[in-house]
């Protein structure tokens, strides 16, 4: 692999690491806090929290 | 009558009359009363709420965070537009399905999730603590609620263009000797320079009027990190109708301004890339 290959690939790979980890702390990390949140107390808290009108 | 028949696509009366219904019903009779409803105050009383130092405070962080967060949305929008175009990598299918998350998550749900992550006890929170860094109640904050709302504008304008991008131009420019980075310069960019105006100026007019998920994690300090869309709300449940609307009509020429500026630079660069002057 020459030098020009290598440098292709290092830039590829950054670039996809960057948006893993910009996608996992703007995107996926909120929406764990969110069903984490929702699911603390049990799968009956959150039945009874929604149902709870 | 001749040219009318000769018209390849029929129904441009009908379709231009809808088109004008509904631009008038959606977005001019609103805009109008918002115009008729701070008519009601006049010149002196308008100019006077409108420079209250509390307002004017609120002005400046929603343009700063508004403008931080455009900024870096543009930024990070042509690298995620870039990587699900050009790469192949496992997980970009469900990356691709996760730009519009933003869209389909409540912008309250949003603003609760990402104060509760960046509180001082937060789990990204605690980690900038120890630097002495706080994220939640600061305009770092609401910047990181901004763009978690602005990201998918940026990704959704540029990535049609990148798909569309006819490869012939940048295989030229490598055979005749120019490198990665000046292909992207000369070549890349001026193609996608448009999209990434449309892109910015989406990000930066749904950004000046967020408020559900700002709300909570700007904490709200007079002067400090409350947004103009906050202090229309506190005008509205005063009743005091006039001042909100004179607030958000200067909000509304803002963006406008900053629309048809995005508009006007976009028809120059586009302009120039078909070859005109």
């Amino acid at each position: 692999m020459n030098k020009k290959e290598t440098d292709a690939n290092f830039t590829k790979l950054f670039l996809i690491v960057i948006c893993f980890v910009f996608m996992g702390l703007f995107l996926v990390l909120p929406l764990m806090v969110v069903l984490g949140t929702a699911f603390r107390d049990g799968i009956h808290a959150y039945k009874n929290a929604v149902t709870d009108y | 009558m001749k040219s009318m028949r000769n018209k390849v696509i029929p129904g441009f009366g009908m379709t231009a009359g809808i088109t004008l219904t509904m631009l008038g019903v959606i977005v001019l009779i609103p805009m109008a009363s918002l115009v008729i409803y701070t008519a009601q105050m006049d010149f002196h009383d308008f100019i006077h709420t409108i420079t209250r130092e509390r307002v004017l405070a609120s002005f400046k962080v929603s343009f700063e965070t508004a403008f931080a967060a455009s900024v870096i949305n543009t930024v990070m929008g042509l690298i995620l537009a870039w990587v699900l175009v050009k790469y192949e990598f496992p997980g970009k299918k469900v990356m691709d399905g996760m730009i519009e998350l933003p869209f389909a998550l409540p912008t309250a749900v949003a603003g609760i999730s990402l104060t509760a992550l960046t509180t001082d006890q937060g789990w990204i929170g605690r980690i900038f603590t120890r630097w002495g860094i706080h994220i939640a109640y600061t305009k770092f904050g609401i910047t990181i609620a901004l763009i978690f709302i602005g990201i998918p504008f940026v990704v959704r304008a540029v990535q049609p263009v990148l798909e569309k991008m006819d490869s012939s131009c940048e295989e030229a420019a490598q055979v005749l000797g120019a490198g990665r980075a000046e292909i992207f310069r000369k070549v890349i960019f001026p193609e996608i320079r448009p999209a990434l105006l449309t892109g910015f100026g989406l990000a930066f007019g749904r950004c000046l009027g967020e408020y559900g998920s700002v709300v909570f994690i700007a904490g709200n300090k007079p002067y400090e990190t409350e947004i103009a869309p906050l202090m229309i709300m506190s005008e509205l449940q005063e009743y005091d109708y006039a001042s909100a609307t004179a607030i958000a009509l200067v909000m509304l020429a803002a963006s406008f301004l900053v629309l048809f500026a995005m508009n006007l630079i976009q028809s120059k660069s586009g302009r120039i890339v078909r070859g005109g002057r």
